[in-house]
């Protein structure tokens, strides 16, 4: 019954949070000379009518984040592995991983636009934007397996690969999740960003329009879209990450 | 319960183990630090022995050394006429560490099954419910281990590393992160569990008093490097008596006066 209360607790402050920010979103508005920011009726309308062009720019902006996080946490992963297994890549990989992150991916646009086909640009973009924290969380989940259990597997003539299936991908599962959870946003936006170079449907593209053409309230509902998506699935994912924790008895984040 | 005995490799009689002039030391050889110096050890099959000594004498890289987890700097081990990397090989090792080390995303049952799969076997449920059954676990398999109580995680340690039958039991502290009656009761049920089976056993304790309830035979160490003080051959009949007699006090100031010395 207090989980159930202080549950319905948290919903209630969360929804009051998000009245709030509609409230001052809406005053901020309609505020005298304000025009380029759209009314929260006006974005309403467009999320209404326009709602099919909204739903097909999404689906294939969702579709690249999704194909982008998933090609993003392999890559991290099997780096995070090799980083926990070989004591000299963990370094050299870590700077790879920051630098990857750390360079604003417009500026990467030219070059991915010269190397590699249009349309694999935005999946490419949501993997660079993915791929470090879900590094960082699993790098920790390989090396939180206690020291026992690889003793023990090695008692029993274990060799690496049985190690690996076994042990440390079982292991580092929570942590990985935990990562992609905040990874989710990043791969969102990196696919928003990679389909401003030259791709023809998606929402960076309604974003683009937007923007060249003074439609705030495309350009705003677009956000809201972007916003509530990632929000949406980032609960999908803490949700899974806490099944997966309660089911071995962890309190609290794991990274 | 039908538990069985536990067999020697092959053809290899009485010899067990014997680790000849081993050492380890770690580090450079000019800042190196000796966690073993020169010890020999004989172990017969099916003998109980214990090692005591004060804490980080190296007593746990002596076992180590004997489950080939640590590599001697010189020195070498026999089991039963094989390396233990050989005997690991053939799954003859069981072991059993301070921390029980389970897997927290499976059942107490699945951690018993774990040495199969880590032995790259398919488990063999029958083993697996007797020894479940032997250490008294069989109606709380399905709990996963945060559901448990210490005790429990170390019966499931237990267990699952008596499962493949091995041939060699090493124990490195079990109990030592235990409480008293805990501990207690574990011992009487490791004790009832080793005469079933009677593995060759080596164990690392803190606990003299542990050391002589259980062992054939204690081996008291010196501080860091390890070295062999005494050995001290315990001479109380099994099953042990649970109300300690005049022997079993005399055995323990006998190992006490060695650690001491």
């Amino acid at each position: 019954m207090p989980s159930l209360r202080r549950r319905a607790g948290t919903s209630l402050l969360g929804l009051a949070s998000l009245a709030a920010a509609l409230l001052v979103w809406d005053r901020f508005a309609s505020g005298a000379g304000r025009g380029d920011v759209a009314s929260l009726d006006a974005v309403g309308r467009l999320l209404v009518d326009r709602h099919e062009l909204l739903v097909a720019a999404a689906a294939v902006t969702l579709g690249e984040a999704a194909l982008g996080l998933l090609t993003g946490t392999v890559f991290a992963v099997v780096a995070a592995w090799a980083a926990h297994v070989t004591a000299g890549a963990r370094g050299p990989l870590q700077h790879l991983m920051l630098i990857c992150y750390a360079v604003p991916l417009v500026a990467l646009g030219p070059l991915l636009t010269a190397s590699v086909d249009r349309g694999a640009i935005p999946v490419i973009a949501a993997a660079i934007s993915a791929a470090l924290p879900v590094f960082s969380s699993a790098e920790a989940g390989f090396g939180a397996v206690r020291e026992g259990l690889r003793d023990l597997l090695t008692v029993h003539g274990a060799g690496r690969w049985r190690r690996l299936v076994l042990l440390e991908v079982p292991g580092a599962l929570p942590y990985a999740i935990d990562g992609i959870k905040f990874a989710v946003p990043g791969a969102l936006l990196g696919a928003l960003i990679g389909e401003w170079f030259g791709v023809e449907r998606g929402l960076g593209v309604l974003l683009v329009s937007g923007l060249r053409e003074g439609q705030s309230d495309l350009v705003t509902a677009v956000s809201v879209l972007v916003v509530v998506t990632s929000s949406a699935v980032y609960a999908l994912f803490a949700r899974w990450a806490r099944t997966v924790q309660r089911r071995r008895g962890i309190t609290g984040s794991v990274t | 319960m039908t538990a069985r005995r536990a067999s020697a490799p092959s053809g290899e009689g009485e010899a067990g183990i014997h680790g000849q002039a081993l050492s380890k030391s770690y580090g450079s050889a000019r800042r190196a630090v000796h966690a073993v110096r020169d010890v020999s050890l004989k172990v017969r099959s099916s003998e109980f022995l214990a090692i005591i000594g004060p804490s980080g004498c190296g007593k746990t890289t002596l076992l180590r050394m004997v489950a080939g987890l640590e590599t001697p700097t010189s020195g070498t081990i026999s089991c039963w006429g094989r390396s233990p990397a050989e005997l690991a090989r053939e799954h003859r090792i069981g072991m059993v560490f301070q921390d029980p080390a389970l897997l927290p995303w499976a059942s107490l049952r699945r951690n018993v099954e774990f040495v199969y799969r880590a032995a790259g076997r398919r488990p063999d449920h029958e083993r697996v419910h007797e020894a479940l059954d032997l250490v008294g676990l069989t109606s709380l398999a399905h709990l996963r281990p945060h559901e448990a109580s210490g005790g429990m995680r170390q019966r499931t340690a237990l267990a699952r590393a008596l499962v493949m039958e091995p041939s060699l039991l090493l124990l490195d502290e079990p109990f030592g992160a235990l409480d008293a009656i805990t501990r207690r009761r574990l011992n009487g049920e490791l004790e009832r569990v080793w005469t079933a089976v009677r593995p060759t056993t080596v164990l690392i304790t803190h606990s003299v008093e542990e050391a002589v309830m259980l062992a054939d035979r204690v081996v008291v160490m010196s501080d860091r490097p390890a070295t062999i003080l005494r050995e001290v051959t315990v001479p109380l009949a099994r099953p042990r008596p649970t109300v300690l007699d005049e022997t079993f006090r005399d055995t323990v100031r006998e190992c006490m006066e060695a650690l001491d010395a």
